[in-house]
């Protein structure tokens, strides 16, 4: 299935033709263009291949399985692609609007954008450990250098910070994928899983696992790792922002769904699941209490991301089919919305000058539109009932309560009240009151509200089309947590008859 | 030897914790290059190297063998492979270094600049301040 290499090569061909026209903004942004555009048939059309019950499978060089590099595409990955692509695109028309700087554009801008894009391709369609090591590095290079394109107006302390953070957690990254092939001679998540279960000592595989969650807990910057995020997040160039703030902790959010249902299955349910939670709870509320205690809008919203992604890993937590169906629509729900919300943030900073809620003021008056899709999408963050972000939290609290999470139920209801109480301290300050002076006489330019208007209506959408959504995110729930479809996919009938059985594959363990 | 190499993998990650977290920008740099190579020497040791074993290089006598005797030999013989070190960690290695060593000259670059922003009032800022445009 060549067709799978596309959302990877795309972006990297494009990356590249950009490079010859280094001088010219206009054809770069038109090639940047056309790669986004490109993406977005392909990976709809993609979703609807793994919608249908297909995974495919492509092996580079067609080496079996568990030698070469493989890239299967379940429906979580599709439907990964598909929000990847979205995000993409309506973040390039952002930048083209005039988001980002021309001095900033010209400084490589949108190749390392493209360059960004296929990495996160390239980790949700990966088949091992060591691809998605190198994803995770080319994501960081391109992103270390997309948050110091605007450098010298900031300090560079917050994003110092980033960058050592994300190198430790790349070592680590490294070292639990030397340690888990040293001890069962694979980095093929499938072939991976067939050789973890059969460990005994499990101490082992439950030490190589939390070395793992450790890695993709500082990506996905869950609750102890988080303070990398809030501060260098809105120190980042506000054309490409709302892609990050959409896709990159998501990529390290991805990689726990994969990992831990698929490779540690057996080390989940009795280890990790009750951990995840514990660690979801605090995610969520130490990320909406950063929040609320916040005074400007970036700032705000970056908090959020962290609390949000508490959600989706009290559902993997869960580990049960309504629960991790919930934290999938969670993550499809939150990557529209949040993205959304950047771009207005940004469009606030763009236009007048500040996003400080002490000096914005009465924007009712100024940008009656902005206000309107602002309140669609800030109530669907907070999970009023006919939005999007209602129908995951709802079966989060459902699956929680029957069994009996009620610490994490409590705590992530609170931490819905308290992400209403910060939406509304935005909109009560920046929206409503009377216009400030910068209000009244913009400092920024002028920028279109196109791409808001339509990730407004894509999140809509995905509330008014909620049901049959959620039907996909429980048949990807079911594939995650079934396993077999990627097994199947990577080795063949053998592999699944193994696997089904439970005999062991080879030898384990090579040296 | 095993337990040497670990023993100097848990040493170096140490030291190289331990610099992370001090203040001084070139502490930060030594800590990550400790850190990198205390990667790297647990990926050596994953390897297998007890003085043994062959560079996994094809030599006169050998024959060439195919994916399927490979296969069929990791099933059969466990002796017939044990000659060669694991390839696999070296190749790791091999990117770890690339990576590591851009990675550390970025970070080099980065601090050297945030070192001459300092005492510029712009640099000081702790909110967002103005957009990119």
């Amino acid at each position: 299935m060549n067709l799978l290499v596309l959302p990877v090569l795309i972006p990297l061909i494009a990356m590249t033709f950009c490079l010859f026209f280094g001088r010219s903004v206009r054809v770069q942004r038109f090639i940047a263009g056309a790669a986004g555009g490109a993406l977005l048939p392909i990976s709809f059309y993609l979703l609807h291949l793994a919608a249908g019950g297909e995974t495919p499978v492509l092996r580079l060089g067609d080496w079996p399985g568990s030698f070469g590099i493989v890239f299967v595409l379940d429906r979580l990955s599709a439907l990964m692609l598909v929000l990847a692509a979205v995000t993409q695109a309506s973040t390039w028309w952002f930048a083209c609007l005039g988001a980002v700087g021309l001095r900033e554009e010209r400084g490589w801008f949108h190749p390392l954008f493209l360059l960004l894009a296929a990495a996160v391709n390239w980790a949700f369609l990966t088949a091992d450990l060591f691809n998605l090591f190198v994803s995770f590095e080319i994501i960081l290079i391109s992103s270390y250098v997309l948050l110091t394109l605007n450098a010298d107006r900031f300090d560079l302390a917050e994003t110092i910070r980033f960058v050592l953070l994300n190198a430790v957690a790349g070592m680590l990254f490294l070292a639990a994928a030397g340690l888990a092939y040293g001890r069962y001679g694979a980095l093929n998540f499938a072939d991976l899983a067939l050789r973890v279960r059969l460990d005994d000592p499990t101490w082992i595989s439950v030490s190589i696992g939390t070395l793992l969650l450790v890695v993709f807990a500082i990506k996905a910057a869950l609750f102890p790792f988080f303070f990398w995020l809030p501060d260098s997040y809105p120190r980042a160039a506000l054309g490409v922002l709302p892609y990050f703030a959409g896709m990159l902790t998501k990529v390290g959010v991805y990689c726990l769904f994969r990992v831990f249902t698929l490779v540690f299955r057996i080390e989940t349910e009795t280890w990790f699941s009750p951990l995840l939670l514990a660690i979801a709870g605090a995610t969520m509320l130490f990320g909406v209490l950063g929040a609320v205690s916040r005074w400007s809008i970036l700032h705000i919203l970056s908090f959020h991301i962290i609390s949000q992604i508490g959600y989706m890993i009290f559902g993997l937590g869960l580990l049960s089919p309504l629960g991790v169906a919930s934290g999938i629509f969670y993550i499809a729900h939150h990557i529209l919305v949040k993205s959304t919300l950047f771009l207005i943030g940004g469009y606030i900073l763009i236009r007048i000058g500040s996003d400080e809620l002490k000096k914005v003021g009465g924007l009712t008056r100024s940008e009656p539109l902005l206000s309107l899709l602002f309140l669609a999408v800030a109530f669907s963050l907070a999970g009023i009932p006919p939005l999007s972000g209602f129908y995951g939290k709802f079966g989060l609290a459902i699956d929680g309560v029957e069994q009996g999470r009620w610490i994490v139920v409590t705590i992530s209801i609170l931490t819905s009240l308290l992400t209403l109480a910060s939406m509304l301290k935005i909109w009560t300050y920046v929206f409503w009151g009377e216009p400030t002076d910068c209000v009244v006489k913009p400092a920024g330019k002028a920028i279109a509200l196109w791409p808001i208007v339509v990730m407004v209506l894509f999140s809509i959408a995905v509330a008014v089309f909620s049901g049959p959504l959620f039907a996909l995110a429980e048949s990807a729930a079911l594939q995650l947590l079934d396993g077999g479809d990627y097994i199947h996919a990577v080795l063949g009938d053998e592999g699944l008859e193994r696997f089904r059985s439970g005999e062991p594959i080879g030898k384990a363990g090579a040296p | 030897m095993d337990l040497i190499s670990s023993c100097m993998t848990a040493v170096l990650f140490a030291a190289g914790t331990f610099l992370i977290l001090r203040r001084s920008p070139v502490d930060l740099v030594l800590g990550v290059a400790l850190f990198s190579t205390g990667t790297i020497l647990l990926l050596i040791t994953i390897g297998g190297w007890d003085g043994e074993n062959r560079a996994p290089l094809l030599q006169s006598g050998d024959s060439m063998r195919t994916l399927e005797d490979v296969v069929d030999a990791e099933e059969q013989s466990i002796e017939q492979q044990a000659r060669y070190t694991d390839p696999l960690p070296q190749a790791l290695i091999l990117t770890a270094l690339v990576i590591g060593f851009g990675m550390l000259s970025y970070l080099i670059a980065l601090i050297s600049r945030a070192e001459d922003a300092e005492g510029d009032d712009r640099s000081s800022g702790a909110g967002v301040g103005d957009p990119g445009s």
